[in-house]
Protein backbone atom coordinates (compact mmCIF):
# COMPACT_ATOMS: atom_id res chain seq x y z
CA UNK A 1 0.00 0.00 0.00
CA UNK A 2 2.82 2.18 0.65
CA UNK A 3 3.18 5.47 2.47
CA UNK A 4 3.90 9.24 0.81
CA UNK A 5 3.80 12.68 2.79
CA UNK A 6 3.90 16.09 1.55
CA UNK A 7 5.66 18.84 3.73
CA UNK A 8 3.92 22.52 3.58
CA UNK A 9 5.03 25.43 5.61
CA UNK A 10 2.33 28.41 6.30
CA UNK A 11 3.51 30.92 8.63
CA UNK A 12 4.89 28.88 11.91
CA UNK A 13 3.33 26.05 10.88
CA UNK A 14 3.93 23.08 9.35
CA UNK A 15 1.45 20.45 7.98
CA UNK A 16 2.25 17.14 6.94
CA UNK A 17 0.07 15.48 4.03
CA UNK A 18 0.38 12.10 4.46
CA UNK A 19 -1.07 9.47 2.13
CA UNK A 20 -1.56 5.60 2.21
CA UNK A 21 -1.30 3.35 5.01
CA UNK A 22 1.19 3.91 8.53
CA UNK A 23 2.83 0.47 9.51
CA UNK A 24 4.94 -1.56 10.02
CA UNK A 25 6.64 -1.01 6.60
CA UNK A 26 6.14 2.93 6.66
CA UNK A 27 5.88 4.23 10.11
CA UNK A 28 10.19 4.44 10.68
CA UNK A 29 10.27 6.80 7.61
CA UNK A 30 7.67 9.00 8.76
CA UNK A 31 9.65 8.51 11.72
CA UNK A 32 12.76 9.76 10.76
CA UNK A 33 11.28 12.91 8.90
CA UNK A 34 9.15 14.12 11.79
CA UNK A 35 11.88 13.85 14.33
CA UNK A 36 14.05 15.88 11.30
CA UNK A 37 11.54 18.17 11.45
CA UNK A 38 11.32 18.97 15.18
CA UNK A 39 14.96 19.13 15.22
CA UNK A 40 15.12 21.53 12.90
CA UNK A 41 13.25 24.05 14.81
CA UNK A 42 9.74 23.43 13.44
CA UNK A 43 7.59 24.70 16.74
CA UNK A 44 3.97 23.35 15.59
CA UNK A 45 3.96 20.18 13.38
CA UNK A 46 1.12 19.42 12.23
CA UNK A 47 -0.03 15.94 10.29
CA UNK A 48 -2.96 15.76 8.52
CA UNK A 49 -4.21 11.77 7.99
CA UNK A 50 -7.07 12.52 5.45
CA UNK A 51 -5.80 10.67 3.33
CA UNK A 52 -4.57 8.01 5.31
CA UNK A 53 -6.91 4.64 5.59
CA UNK A 54 -5.05 2.64 8.11
CA UNK A 55 -2.60 2.82 11.14
CA UNK A 56 -1.30 -0.06 13.23
CA UNK A 57 0.54 0.40 16.45
CA UNK A 58 4.39 1.05 14.81
CA UNK A 59 1.90 4.05 13.26
CA UNK A 60 0.64 5.11 16.81
CA UNK A 61 4.03 4.81 18.31
CA UNK A 62 5.68 7.32 15.55
CA UNK A 63 3.19 9.51 16.23
CA UNK A 64 3.02 9.29 20.18
CA UNK A 65 7.14 9.51 19.59
CA UNK A 66 6.44 12.84 17.71
CA UNK A 67 4.21 14.43 20.10
CA UNK A 68 6.27 13.51 22.87
CA UNK A 69 9.69 14.88 21.27
CA UNK A 70 8.33 18.05 20.12
CA UNK A 71 6.88 18.70 23.87
CA UNK A 72 10.20 18.68 24.86
CA UNK A 73 11.21 20.94 22.69
CA UNK A 74 8.73 23.23 23.96
CA UNK A 75 6.60 23.15 20.85
CA UNK A 76 3.27 21.06 19.69
CA UNK A 77 2.92 18.04 17.22
CA UNK A 78 -0.93 17.51 16.68
CA UNK A 79 -3.21 14.99 13.94
CA UNK A 80 -6.01 16.68 12.08
CA UNK A 81 -8.06 14.75 9.23
CA UNK A 82 -8.34 11.22 11.01
CA UNK A 83 -11.65 9.56 9.55
CA UNK A 84 -12.76 5.94 9.76
CA UNK A 85 -10.39 3.55 10.95
CA UNK A 86 -7.68 6.31 11.93
CA UNK A 87 -10.03 8.07 13.64
CA UNK A 88 -11.45 4.73 15.36
CA UNK A 89 -7.70 3.29 16.46
CA UNK A 90 -6.95 6.99 17.53
CA UNK A 91 -10.41 7.18 19.68
CA UNK A 92 -10.31 3.33 21.28
CA UNK A 93 -6.22 3.57 22.02
CA UNK A 94 -7.33 7.10 24.22
CA UNK A 95 -4.73 8.96 21.84
CA UNK A 96 -6.79 11.26 20.63
CA UNK A 97 -6.99 13.27 24.00
CA UNK A 98 -3.26 14.06 23.39
CA UNK A 99 -2.81 14.42 19.74
CA UNK A 100 -6.14 15.72 18.08
CA UNK A 101 -6.58 19.39 18.55
CA UNK A 102 -10.54 20.90 18.21
CA UNK A 103 -8.74 23.83 15.85
CA UNK A 104 -6.05 22.86 13.68
CA UNK B 1 17.43 -55.69 -6.80
CA UNK B 2 20.23 -57.64 -5.13
CA UNK B 3 23.08 -56.28 -3.01
CA UNK B 4 26.72 -56.21 -4.18
CA UNK B 5 26.83 -54.15 -6.82
CA UNK B 6 29.08 -51.08 -7.52
CA UNK B 7 27.33 -47.83 -7.75
CA UNK B 8 26.86 -46.72 -11.32
CA UNK B 9 28.82 -43.35 -12.02
CA UNK B 10 26.85 -40.36 -14.10
CA UNK B 11 27.35 -40.12 -17.78
CA UNK B 12 29.11 -37.11 -18.11
CA UNK B 13 30.88 -34.57 -15.42
CA UNK B 14 27.54 -31.83 -15.65
CA UNK B 15 25.34 -34.94 -15.11
CA UNK B 16 27.28 -34.87 -11.80
CA UNK B 17 27.08 -30.78 -11.39
CA UNK B 18 23.47 -30.77 -11.30
CA UNK B 19 23.02 -33.16 -9.42
CA UNK B 20 25.29 -31.71 -6.72
CA UNK B 21 23.40 -28.51 -7.07
CA UNK B 22 20.00 -30.09 -7.07
CA UNK B 23 21.29 -32.21 -3.61
CA UNK B 24 22.35 -28.42 -2.44
CA UNK B 25 19.00 -27.38 -2.81
CA UNK B 26 17.27 -29.91 -1.24
CA UNK B 27 19.50 -30.07 1.94
CA UNK B 28 19.19 -25.89 2.59
CA UNK B 29 15.58 -26.42 2.01
CA UNK B 30 14.33 -28.01 5.59
CA UNK B 31 15.39 -27.52 9.01
CA UNK B 32 14.47 -30.56 10.53
CA UNK B 33 16.66 -33.21 11.63
CA UNK B 34 14.90 -36.26 10.49
CA UNK B 35 14.15 -34.82 7.19
CA UNK B 36 17.78 -33.90 6.57
CA UNK B 37 19.44 -37.45 7.32
CA UNK B 38 16.63 -39.29 5.22
CA UNK B 39 17.73 -36.79 2.48
CA UNK B 40 21.42 -37.48 2.60
CA UNK B 41 21.15 -41.11 2.60
CA UNK B 42 18.79 -41.27 -0.13
CA UNK B 43 20.84 -38.59 -1.96
CA UNK B 44 23.83 -41.02 -2.11
CA UNK B 45 22.02 -44.66 -2.30
CA UNK B 46 21.89 -45.78 -5.51
CA UNK B 47 24.29 -43.39 -7.10
CA UNK B 48 27.46 -43.27 -4.91
CA UNK B 49 26.96 -46.36 -2.82
CA UNK B 50 25.19 -48.97 -2.31
CA UNK B 51 24.32 -48.11 1.33
CA UNK B 52 24.83 -45.62 3.57
CA UNK B 53 24.31 -44.75 7.39
CA UNK B 54 23.92 -41.41 9.05
CA UNK B 55 24.77 -40.81 12.44
CA UNK B 56 24.05 -37.57 14.15
CA UNK B 57 24.72 -36.06 17.92
CA UNK B 58 25.98 -38.58 20.46
CA UNK B 59 26.42 -40.83 17.49
CA UNK B 60 22.97 -41.72 17.34
CA UNK B 61 22.30 -44.11 13.99
CA UNK B 62 19.64 -41.91 12.81
CA UNK B 63 18.87 -43.74 9.14
CA UNK B 64 19.86 -46.56 7.56
CA UNK B 65 19.69 -47.09 3.38
CA UNK B 66 20.15 -49.84 1.32
CA UNK B 67 19.39 -50.27 -2.75
CA UNK B 68 18.18 -53.45 -1.60
CA UNK B 69 15.14 -52.55 1.07
CA UNK B 70 14.77 -55.85 2.38
CA UNK B 71 18.53 -55.61 3.65
CA UNK B 72 18.05 -52.65 5.11
CA UNK B 73 17.08 -53.89 8.62
CA UNK B 74 19.67 -57.01 8.59
CA UNK B 75 22.09 -53.78 7.98
CA UNK B 76 20.91 -51.88 10.80
CA UNK B 77 21.29 -54.94 12.99
CA UNK B 78 24.80 -55.29 12.25
CA UNK B 79 25.78 -51.88 12.53
CA UNK B 80 23.98 -51.44 16.15
CA UNK B 81 26.12 -54.44 17.29
CA UNK B 82 28.93 -53.07 15.77
CA UNK B 83 28.75 -49.54 17.34
CA UNK B 84 29.41 -46.27 15.87
CA UNK B 85 32.52 -45.15 13.89
CA UNK B 86 34.47 -42.74 16.32
CA UNK B 87 37.12 -42.53 13.89
CA UNK B 88 37.44 -38.36 13.18
CA UNK B 89 39.08 -38.12 9.58
CA UNK B 90 37.81 -39.63 6.77
CA UNK B 91 38.87 -42.97 6.14
CA UNK B 92 38.02 -46.84 5.22
CA UNK B 93 35.89 -48.59 8.40
CA UNK B 94 38.50 -50.95 9.43
CA UNK B 95 36.05 -52.50 12.50
CA UNK B 96 33.79 -53.29 9.76
CA UNK B 97 34.44 -56.36 7.76
CA UNK B 98 30.95 -56.28 5.24
CA UNK B 99 32.53 -55.08 1.44
CA UNK B 100 34.28 -51.80 1.13
CA UNK B 101 33.51 -48.58 3.86
CA UNK B 102 34.43 -45.34 4.08
CA UNK B 103 33.82 -42.87 7.12
CA UNK B 104 33.11 -39.24 6.79
CA UNK B 105 32.80 -37.36 9.78
CA UNK B 106 30.05 -34.48 9.65
CA UNK B 107 31.60 -31.24 10.55
CA UNK B 108 30.18 -28.25 10.87
CA UNK B 109 31.33 -25.01 12.16
CA UNK B 110 34.67 -27.13 13.11
CA UNK B 111 32.72 -29.33 15.62
CA UNK B 112 31.86 -33.04 14.38
CA UNK B 113 27.91 -33.44 14.71
CA UNK B 114 27.91 -37.33 13.54
CA UNK B 115 28.93 -39.37 10.78
CA UNK B 116 28.14 -40.90 7.25
CA UNK B 117 29.36 -43.90 6.48
CA UNK B 118 28.84 -45.47 2.84
CA UNK B 119 29.27 -49.08 1.63
CA UNK B 120 29.71 -51.31 -1.09
CA UNK B 121 31.50 -54.63 -3.34
CA UNK B 122 33.52 -51.31 -4.59
CA UNK B 123 33.30 -47.84 -4.90
CA UNK B 124 33.34 -45.57 -8.64
CA UNK B 125 35.92 -43.42 -9.15
CA UNK B 126 34.96 -39.72 -8.00
CA UNK B 127 32.17 -41.16 -5.70
CA UNK B 128 33.52 -40.55 -2.28
CA UNK B 129 34.81 -37.44 -3.46
CA UNK B 130 30.63 -36.41 -3.91
CA UNK B 131 29.59 -38.07 -1.48
CA UNK B 132 31.98 -36.21 1.10
CA UNK B 133 30.96 -33.08 -0.98
CA UNK B 134 27.12 -34.29 -0.19
CA UNK B 135 28.39 -34.68 3.71
CA UNK B 136 29.70 -31.00 4.06
CA UNK B 137 26.68 -29.44 2.80
CA UNK B 138 24.66 -31.88 5.01
CA UNK B 139 26.78 -31.07 8.41
CA UNK B 140 26.10 -27.39 7.67
CA UNK B 141 22.35 -28.15 7.05
CA UNK B 142 22.22 -30.32 9.86
CA UNK B 143 23.92 -27.74 12.24
CA UNK B 144 21.48 -25.32 11.09
CA UNK B 145 18.52 -27.50 11.96
CA UNK B 146 20.27 -27.70 15.24
CA UNK B 147 20.34 -24.16 15.80
CA UNK B 148 16.65 -23.44 14.74
CA UNK B 149 15.35 -26.32 16.59
CA UNK B 150 17.26 -24.99 19.91
CA UNK B 151 15.18 -21.28 19.06
CA UNK B 152 12.19 -23.20 18.82
CA UNK B 153 12.20 -24.70 22.28
CA UNK B 154 13.30 -21.26 23.54
CA UNK B 155 10.90 -19.51 22.18
CA UNK B 156 7.96 -22.19 23.19
CA UNK B 157 9.34 -22.53 26.44
CA UNK B 158 8.98 -18.26 27.03
CA UNK B 159 5.62 -18.24 25.03
CA UNK B 160 4.36 -20.70 27.59
CA UNK B 161 6.00 -19.22 30.48
CA UNK B 162 3.79 -16.02 29.41
CA UNK B 163 0.34 -17.52 29.50
CA UNK B 164 -1.47 -19.03 32.54
CA UNK B 165 -1.20 -22.95 32.86
CA UNK B 166 -5.16 -23.64 33.19
CA UNK B 167 -8.08 -21.81 33.65
CA UNK B 168 -9.60 -21.44 36.84
CA UNK B 169 -13.36 -22.39 37.00
CA UNK B 170 -15.64 -19.60 38.41
CA UNK B 171 -19.04 -20.45 39.97
CA UNK B 172 -22.04 -18.79 37.38
CA UNK B 173 -19.45 -18.39 34.66
CA UNK B 174 -18.23 -20.07 31.29
CA UNK B 175 -15.00 -19.13 29.86
CA UNK B 176 -12.94 -20.46 26.97
CA UNK B 177 -9.77 -18.82 25.46
CA UNK B 178 -8.04 -18.92 22.29
CA UNK B 179 -4.36 -18.05 21.18
CA UNK B 180 -2.78 -18.07 18.24
CA UNK B 181 1.00 -16.63 17.95
CA UNK B 182 2.26 -15.74 14.59
CA UNK B 183 4.88 -17.20 12.05
CA UNK B 184 5.82 -20.41 12.92
CA UNK B 185 6.41 -20.61 16.52
CA UNK B 186 10.08 -18.84 16.34
CA UNK B 187 8.78 -15.72 17.29
CA UNK B 188 7.43 -15.13 21.14
CA UNK B 189 4.01 -12.97 20.03
CA UNK B 190 3.02 -9.76 21.39
CA UNK B 191 -0.44 -11.18 22.72
CA UNK B 192 -1.12 -12.55 26.26
CA UNK B 193 -3.97 -13.41 28.57
CA UNK B 194 -4.80 -14.11 32.01
CA UNK B 195 -7.36 -15.62 34.00
CA UNK B 196 -6.92 -15.99 37.87
CA UNK B 197 -8.51 -15.80 41.49
CA UNK B 198 -8.36 -12.90 43.37
CA UNK B 199 -7.67 -12.46 47.30
CA UNK B 200 -10.96 -13.39 49.29
CA UNK B 201 -11.90 -16.39 46.65
CA UNK B 202 -15.12 -14.62 45.97
CA UNK B 203 -13.68 -12.62 42.64
CA UNK B 204 -11.59 -13.47 39.46
CA UNK B 205 -9.57 -10.80 37.69
CA UNK B 206 -8.87 -11.40 33.63
CA UNK B 207 -6.69 -9.51 31.03
CA UNK B 208 -6.51 -9.01 27.18
CA UNK B 209 -2.99 -7.37 26.39
CA UNK B 210 -1.48 -6.88 23.03
CA UNK B 211 2.19 -5.21 23.31
CA UNK B 212 3.69 -3.69 20.11
CA UNK B 213 6.15 -5.75 18.51
CA UNK B 214 7.28 -8.96 18.81
CA UNK B 215 10.55 -11.50 20.07
CA UNK B 216 12.09 -11.42 23.24
CA UNK B 217 11.93 -7.21 23.85
CA UNK B 218 8.50 -7.34 23.55
CA UNK B 219 8.00 -11.16 25.64
CA UNK B 220 10.46 -9.18 28.71
CA UNK B 221 6.98 -5.98 28.49
CA UNK B 222 4.49 -9.13 28.78
CA UNK B 223 6.07 -10.77 31.66
CA UNK B 224 6.28 -7.92 33.44
CA UNK B 225 3.19 -7.27 32.88
CA UNK B 226 1.64 -10.18 33.57
CA UNK B 227 3.77 -10.50 36.93
CA UNK B 228 2.65 -6.96 38.06
CA UNK B 229 -0.76 -7.86 37.28
CA UNK B 230 -1.18 -11.07 39.76
CA UNK B 231 1.04 -9.34 42.37
CA UNK B 232 -1.04 -6.24 42.48
CA UNK B 233 -4.40 -8.29 42.44
CA UNK B 234 -2.69 -9.93 45.35
CA UNK B 235 -1.87 -6.78 47.02
CA UNK B 236 -5.61 -6.07 46.92
CA UNK B 237 -5.39 -2.93 44.86
CA UNK B 238 -8.74 -1.82 43.33
CA UNK B 239 -8.43 -2.45 39.90
CA UNK B 240 -7.66 0.92 38.12
CA UNK B 241 -5.14 1.84 40.60
CA UNK B 242 -3.22 -1.44 39.19
CA UNK B 243 -3.56 0.25 35.68
CA UNK B 244 -2.33 3.05 36.93
CA UNK B 245 0.58 1.77 38.58
CA UNK B 246 1.31 -0.92 35.96
CA UNK B 247 1.46 2.47 33.11
CA UNK B 248 4.43 4.08 35.39
CA UNK B 249 6.09 0.31 35.54
CA UNK B 250 6.28 -0.04 32.00
CA UNK B 251 7.44 3.92 31.70
CA UNK B 252 9.99 3.59 34.38
CA UNK B 253 11.60 0.42 31.75
CA UNK B 254 12.78 3.72 29.81
CA UNK B 255 14.24 3.05 26.32
CA UNK B 256 13.01 -0.78 26.54
CA UNK B 257 9.31 0.13 27.83
CA UNK B 258 6.85 -0.72 25.11
CA UNK B 259 3.19 0.80 24.35
CA UNK B 260 0.73 -2.05 25.34
CA UNK B 261 -3.22 -2.44 24.93
CA UNK B 262 -4.63 -3.67 27.73
CA UNK B 263 -7.99 -4.76 29.11
CA UNK B 264 -8.74 -5.84 32.70
CA UNK B 265 -11.30 -6.80 34.78
CA UNK B 266 -12.57 -8.21 37.50
CA UNK B 267 -15.53 -10.15 37.81
CA UNK B 268 -17.39 -10.87 40.48
CA UNK B 269 -20.75 -13.51 40.41
CA UNK B 270 -23.41 -12.56 42.74
CA UNK B 271 -26.02 -15.16 44.42
CA UNK B 272 -29.10 -13.97 42.15
CA UNK B 273 -26.97 -15.26 39.02
CA UNK B 274 -25.62 -11.99 37.64
CA UNK B 275 -21.70 -10.99 37.70
CA UNK B 276 -20.58 -7.53 38.52
CA UNK B 277 -17.25 -6.48 36.43
CA UNK B 278 -15.13 -3.61 36.93
CA UNK B 279 -13.73 -2.72 33.66
CA UNK B 280 -10.55 -0.62 32.28
CA UNK B 281 -10.30 -0.46 28.45
CA UNK B 282 -6.33 0.73 28.07
CA UNK B 283 -6.34 1.54 24.68
CA UNK B 284 -7.62 -2.11 23.60
CA UNK B 285 -10.07 -2.80 21.45
CA UNK B 286 -13.34 -2.39 23.58
CA UNK B 287 -15.21 -5.54 24.53
CA UNK B 288 -18.29 -7.12 23.33
CA UNK B 289 -21.54 -8.28 25.18
CA UNK B 290 -24.14 -9.96 23.24
CA UNK B 291 -27.95 -9.92 24.67
CA UNK B 292 -29.66 -13.07 24.27
CA UNK B 293 -32.03 -11.04 21.78
CA UNK B 294 -29.18 -11.00 19.34
CA UNK B 295 -28.59 -7.40 20.53
CA UNK B 296 -24.86 -6.08 20.71
CA UNK B 297 -23.01 -3.27 22.88
CA UNK B 298 -19.69 -2.15 23.89
CA UNK B 299 -19.04 -2.65 27.19
CA UNK B 300 -16.24 -0.46 28.29
CA UNK B 301 -14.84 3.55 27.19
CA UNK B 302 -11.65 4.25 26.10
CA UNK B 303 -8.74 5.18 28.40
CA UNK B 304 -5.26 5.61 26.76
CA UNK B 305 -3.04 2.99 25.95
CA UNK B 306 -0.19 2.10 28.69
CA UNK B 307 3.37 3.09 28.27
CA UNK B 308 2.58 6.58 26.99
CA UNK B 309 2.30 9.21 29.42
CA UNK B 310 3.32 8.98 32.83
CA UNK B 311 0.23 11.41 34.16
CA UNK B 312 -2.53 9.38 33.36
CA UNK B 313 -5.03 7.72 36.25
CA UNK B 314 -7.47 5.11 35.05
CA UNK B 315 -11.26 5.32 36.11
CA UNK B 316 -13.45 1.85 36.60
CA UNK B 317 -16.22 1.10 34.13
CA UNK B 318 -18.85 -1.21 36.06
CA UNK B 319 -20.54 -3.55 33.98
CA UNK B 320 -23.45 -5.70 34.88
CA UNK B 321 -23.63 -8.82 33.24
CA UNK B 322 -27.01 -10.68 32.88
CA UNK B 323 -27.79 -14.59 32.57
CA UNK B 324 -27.73 -15.77 29.19
CA UNK B 325 -25.30 -13.06 28.13
CA UNK B 326 -21.54 -13.58 26.55
CA UNK B 327 -19.03 -11.45 26.79
CA UNK B 328 -16.47 -11.21 23.74
CA UNK B 329 -12.84 -9.44 24.57
CA UNK B 330 -10.14 -10.00 21.15
CA UNK B 331 -6.95 -8.45 20.16
CA UNK B 332 -6.09 -6.65 17.30
CA UNK B 333 -5.33 -9.65 15.51
CA UNK B 334 -9.12 -10.21 14.90
CA UNK B 335 -10.04 -6.89 14.37
CA UNK B 336 -7.36 -6.08 12.05
CA UNK B 337 -7.58 -8.92 9.91
CA UNK B 338 -7.11 -8.25 6.11
CA UNK B 339 -8.41 -9.53 3.25
CA UNK B 340 -6.65 -6.96 0.96
CA UNK B 341 -8.02 -3.90 1.22
CA UNK B 342 -10.86 -4.80 4.11
CA UNK B 343 -10.32 -5.56 7.63
CA UNK B 344 -12.66 -7.80 9.52
CA UNK B 345 -13.46 -4.90 11.61
CA UNK B 346 -14.36 -2.25 9.24
CA UNK B 347 -18.20 -1.40 9.59
CA UNK B 348 -18.45 -3.11 12.65
CA UNK B 349 -17.92 -6.58 11.34
CA UNK B 350 -16.86 -7.68 14.88
CA UNK B 351 -20.26 -6.89 16.23
CA UNK B 352 -22.01 -8.07 13.76
CA UNK B 353 -20.23 -11.84 13.85
CA UNK B 354 -20.78 -12.06 17.32
CA UNK B 355 -24.73 -11.04 16.75
CA UNK B 356 -25.08 -14.16 14.86
CA UNK B 357 -23.72 -16.33 17.78
CA UNK B 358 -26.60 -16.47 20.07
CA UNK B 359 -27.52 -19.56 21.74
CA UNK B 360 -23.72 -20.50 21.64
CA UNK B 361 -21.89 -21.56 24.29
CA UNK B 362 -18.40 -19.77 25.39
CA UNK B 363 -16.13 -22.43 23.66
CA UNK B 364 -18.66 -22.73 20.50
CA UNK B 365 -18.43 -18.97 20.57
CA UNK B 366 -14.90 -18.13 20.75
CA UNK B 367 -14.23 -21.22 17.96
CA UNK B 368 -16.28 -19.59 15.75
CA UNK B 369 -14.85 -15.93 16.08
CA UNK B 370 -11.43 -17.82 15.08
CA UNK B 371 -12.85 -19.81 12.46
CA UNK B 372 -14.21 -16.86 10.65
CA UNK B 373 -10.61 -14.98 11.33
CA UNK B 374 -9.33 -17.76 9.76
CA UNK B 375 -11.86 -18.07 6.71
CA UNK B 376 -11.46 -13.87 6.34
CA UNK B 377 -8.77 -13.35 4.00
CA UNK B 378 -7.03 -15.57 1.44
CA UNK B 379 -3.50 -15.17 3.17
CA UNK B 380 -2.74 -16.47 6.38
CA UNK B 381 -2.45 -13.78 9.05
CA UNK B 382 0.58 -12.42 10.41
CA UNK B 383 -0.45 -11.12 13.53
CA UNK B 384 -1.08 -12.79 16.77
CA UNK B 385 -4.40 -13.47 18.06
CA UNK B 386 -6.00 -13.92 21.74
CA UNK B 387 -9.46 -14.35 22.12
CA UNK B 388 -11.49 -14.58 25.70
CA UNK B 389 -14.89 -15.21 26.16
CA UNK B 390 -17.19 -15.25 29.04
CA UNK B 391 -20.82 -16.59 29.68
CA UNK B 392 -22.69 -16.04 32.49
CA UNK B 393 -25.56 -18.83 33.52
Amino acid sequence: MGLSWATARDGGRTTISARGSIDLHSSDGLGDHLTELIDGGERCVIIDLTQVDFCDSSGLNVLIRAYKHAARQGGTFTVTGAYGRVDTVLRITGLDRFLLQGDP
Amino acid sequence: MTAGFAAVPEASWQGWLSYVAEASDLLAGTLDEERLVALLAQLVVPRLAVWCAVYVADDRLACVWHTDEELADPLRAVLTESGPPLQTVPGPWPEFSVGVTYVLPLVARRRRIGAMVIGGERFARGAVELAEELGRRAALALDNARLYAAQLAMSRALQRSLLPPALPDIPGIESAVVYEPAGEGAEVGGDFYDLFAAPGGDHWRFAVGDVCGTGPEAAAVTGLARHALRILAAEDLALADVLTRLNRIILAEGPRSRLMTLLHGDLCPGPDGTVRMDLVSAGHPLPLVLRPDGTVREAAVPQPLLGVMDEVKYEPNLLVLYPGEVMLCVTDGVTERRDGAHMLGDDQGLERLLGGCTGLSAGAVAARIQRAVHDYGAAPSEDDLAIVVFRVG
